[in-house]
């Protein structure tokens, strides 16, 4: 009998994932107590993810960037961002990130494809990613997710549904994108035998709401000179909005975290003691050093204000009056996700960047570029550009967000070291 | 009596004589990359529109100011060559999103005011009623820029002429394309790309009277008695040089057939002229030859690629890419399993830089090898 599918990954969660868990609830890790939140979420959504595979008690939808999870929660289906299992995986194990491209390579994915992708393939060919009723998938952000999903499709027996993801940000390109979510919840319904109950979708789009106007107030505290949380609680808050919003459980960390960091404020509290640089942390993470952030606030007094291309958490509340109303604000959602955002000119993103610096009180920004993103290299260089005429500090590098043998933790953190120290002093 | 045209020599210098006569007339030149760009709004309002390439670039620096290690040499070549200024007789850039290296060139192209007018055509990856009614949309608001811009009116009556002049390109080339495919092929496979590279060089109507011309030549011709090597398919993204299919050809096969961007991707399949013809373009586009920037076309890709297998008596495809595409990349590795599930067709992938002309030894072994391994009237396996 073949084994099951995500072995691995189930040994993980018991064997590192869990006692990982037990030392940040003890505080044994530092801000343990405030990043145990995201990462139970993290665990119990595996273990919903394995049991959905098991006992096929409920569908399971693998979604890609483009869409947020609202509309699976609302049709009782579990939703899965295939994106974030190799982020997942590798902030823990950065060698299983190298065994999966190794094997994606082997079997023929060009080396150039983003290492996401090449992750999410050789994991396939591990039997190391859900095994999924059904995958839906857009057609941003980028050519390497594009090739990379029909190449995943391949592999898998399922049906995939596809939504074409528009260029700009106008009114008519979210009306646009809402018609082609409207399309997939006659996929869902056709995949799940139900129908979709506009009520719930209200209910789970206003527990959503309620998520992201908390993120909104975490972003006004985190303002706040000095920060009043460490950077890694920001990471991992992140990625547990990108994966469980519209859930209960999402709202009641964030309100954790909300309160935490009043509370900080209130007392003139820092996450970083004599705080002497902020830092806009734009583009991608160095998922592979998880100890990065503690190590720039212990030796530089650096604090990261946010983290990724978090955006879309400053999004507008979703508009809950009639089901159109809802598609629409999902599809403005869905397009701002993340990674998604990159499929805008250059000069939108850069509006947001100096939106979002400005914003956040930055007074430096550090720009990760990862070596197989085609569109992170052109804009980077339009952005250093104004950077420059608004003398704003930015430190760039390449490296690959997932594979730590393109560039070692090591010669990342000279790399930072050599900006805090000359640059920024 | 004319002298014969060297279409080859369009292939060439993007300034032709035939471009620098239209400017010298006072008429726009807009520039483009891709077979989803529509040509025939450009024509209707009066501008030339002109497929940009590398070609004639000697180096990349001042492109390598603004891309990554990643990004591909024809898009870093021709970005060179239009932040230099070599390409200062354009008035504009028209581009649609056919892979993220041209999208970003666009960003750096806009940045830097290159040339007044520049507009983005958002090209949906998907071929569908919204997809189509979103398109035709795109094609109107594009439309009416072009006509407040340059200060024109594209009626639609010469649109409808527009379509007709480009689909008399398209039958034009198909008619080309038909030649070489005979067996024994009348004429080379290089000089079809050299034909349809020229197509995209210098105006349609002057184009198309030159092509019929040549046509005219090549018909007359006896078909040659020998039988030539290998028939050959040849595919792939960005091959806008001629002089590589001359080098494979000259190691005794034949390209009978191809499916480049370059080549039967921008003039397979006519715009309908029967219906408006914003429709009858936008249709087109999303329906025409599917490249794997369409995201749920790699059935229809793959059915295409086999029917001409057949259909031409291919006994060996190549396919090229150029390295750091993506999209070609995917596509290469889906198409290997595929042949080798479903066809037993021989492939050979060859991973190609920009331009090609550095790689002639090792393109002309590996290709040696290949046709080695071909055997005309053999079991089809490599």
């Amino acid at each position: 009998m073949s084994a099951p599918p995500m072995t691995f990954m189930r040994e993980k969660i018991e064997t590192q994932y869990k006692p990982i868990l037990e030392m940040l609830r003890a505080d044994l890790i530092p801000h343990g107590r405030l990043i145990a939140g995201g990462l139970e979420l993290s665990i119990a959504h595996y273990e919903e993810t394995f049991r959905a595979m098991d006992e096929r008690h409920k569908k399971l939808g693998w979604y890609s960037f483009c869409l947020t999870p609202e509309l699976f929660l609302a049709m009782d289906i579990l939703p899965f961002l295939g994106e974030s299992h190799p982020v997942t995986v590798t902030r823990a194990a950065p060698e299983v990130c190298w065994e999966y491209v190794d094997a994606a390579e082997a079997a023929g994915a060009p080396s150039e494809l983003c290492a996401l992708d090449k992750f999410i393939y050789g994991a396939m060919l591990k039997n190391e990613m859900p095994r999924a009723d059904f995958i839906v998938t857009g057609s941003a952000p980028c050519d390497s997710s594009r090739i990379g999903y029909q190449m995943f499709e391949q592999l898998v027996d399922c049906p995939v549904f596809r939504l074409d993801a528009p260029v700009e940000d106008s009114r008519e390109a979210h009306l646009y994108y809402a018609g082609e979510i409207r399309k997939l919840i006659g996929f869902l319904e056709e995949q799940t035998g139900t129908r979709l109950d506009a009520d719930r979708l209200r209910e789970v789009c206003e527990e959503s709401n309620r998520a992201t106007e908390t993120f909104l107030e975490l972003f006004e505290l985190r303002r706040a000179r000095p920060c009043p949380q460490a950077s890694a609680v920001t990471a991992g808050a992140y990625l547990a909005m990108v994966t469980q919003l519209g859930t209960p459980e999402l709202t009641r960390y964030l309100e954790f975290l909300r309160d935490d960091a009043a509370r900080a404020v209130a007392e003139g509290r820092g996450a970083v003691a004599e705080e002497r640089h902020r830092v806009f942390w734009y583009c991608v993470p160095v998922t592979f050093d998880l100890g990065l952030h503690d190590w720039l606030e212990a030796n530089f007094k650096v604090v990261v204000l946010m983290d990724q291309l978090g955006s879309f958490c400053r999004e507008d509340p979703i508009d809950t009056t009639s089901l159109d109303t809802m598609l629409v604000d999902l599809a403005r959602r869905g397009l701002e996700t993340t990674m998604s955002r990159l499929r805008v000119t250059a000069g939108r993103m850069k509006e947001q960047f100096f939106r979002d610096y400005k914003d956040l009180r930055a007074d430096c920004v550090v720009f990760p570029a990862p070596a197989g993103c085609k569109h992170a290299w052109a804009w980077l260089s339009l952005l250093k550009e104004t950077c420059r005429e608004r003398e704003i500090p930015i430190c760039s590098f390449d490296l690959d967000w997932l594979d730590s043998r393109v560039r070692s933790v090591e010669s990342i953190r000279e790399t930072l070291e050599e900006f805090f120290t000359t640059v920024m002093e | 009596m004319e002298e014969a045209v060297d279409f080859r020599l369009f292939a060439g210098p993007i300034e032709n004589h035939y471009v620098r006569e239209w400017k010298a007339s006072g008429r726009p030149v807009v520039g483009f990359f891709c077979a989803h760009v529509p040509e025939e709004l450009l024509w209707a309002a009066g501008i030339l529109p002109l497929r940009l390439r590398g070609t004639g670039s000697e180096n990349t620096s001042h492109a390598d100011q603004h891309l990554g290690p990643f990004n591909c040499r024809f898009v870093r070549h021709t970005l060179s060559r239009l932040l230099k200024g070599d390409l200062g007789f354009l008035d504009g850039l028209l581009v649609t999103n056919s892979c993220d290296h041209i999208r970003r060139l666009f960003d750096i192209f806009a940045a830097k005011e290159v040339a007044p007018f520049n507009h983005y055509l958002d090209v949906p990856h998907l071929n569908s009623e919204e997809s189509f009614g979103r398109l035709t949309g795109q094609l109107r608001e594009l439309q009416a820029e072009l006509e407040s811009f340059f200060g024109v009116n594209i009626s639609r009556d010469a649109l409808s002429e527009a379509v007709k002049l480009h689909n008399r390109t398209r039958v034009l080339l198909g008619r080309a394309s038909a030649l070489r495919a005979e067996d024994p092929p009348r004429c080379t496979g290089s000089e079809v790309l050299a034909l349809s590279v020229a197509s995209a060089s210098l105006p349609k109507d002057r184009f198309n009277q030159l092509l019929e011309r040549r046509l005219a030549e090549i018909e007359r011709t006896d078909p040659p008695s020998a039988s030539p090597g290998p028939r050959l398919l040849m595919l792939g993204g960005t091959l806008d040089e001629p002089g590589y299919l001359e080098q494979i050809e000259s190691m005794g096969a034949s390209v009978v057939a191809d499916q480049l961007c370059w080549g039967s991707k921008s003039f397979a399949d006519l715009a309908d002229e029967e219906v408006d013809p914003i429709d009858a373009i936008a249709r087109r586009i999303l329906e025409h030859m599917p490249c794997p920037r369409m995201l749920d076309q790699y059935p229809q890709r793959l059915a295409n690629l086999l029917q001409a297998v057949k259909r031409h008596r291919v006994d060996g495809i190549i396919c090229e890419r150029l390295k750091f595409c993506d999209l070609w990349g995917g596509e290469i590795e889906m198409l290997r399993q595929s042949l080798r599930q479903e066809a037993g067709v021989p492939l050979l992938v060859l991973e190609r830089d920009y331009p090609s002309i550095g790689g002639v030894g090792q393109l002309r072994t590996r290709v040696q090898a290949f046709l080695e391994t071909l055997t005309r009237e053999g079991p089809r396996t490599q």
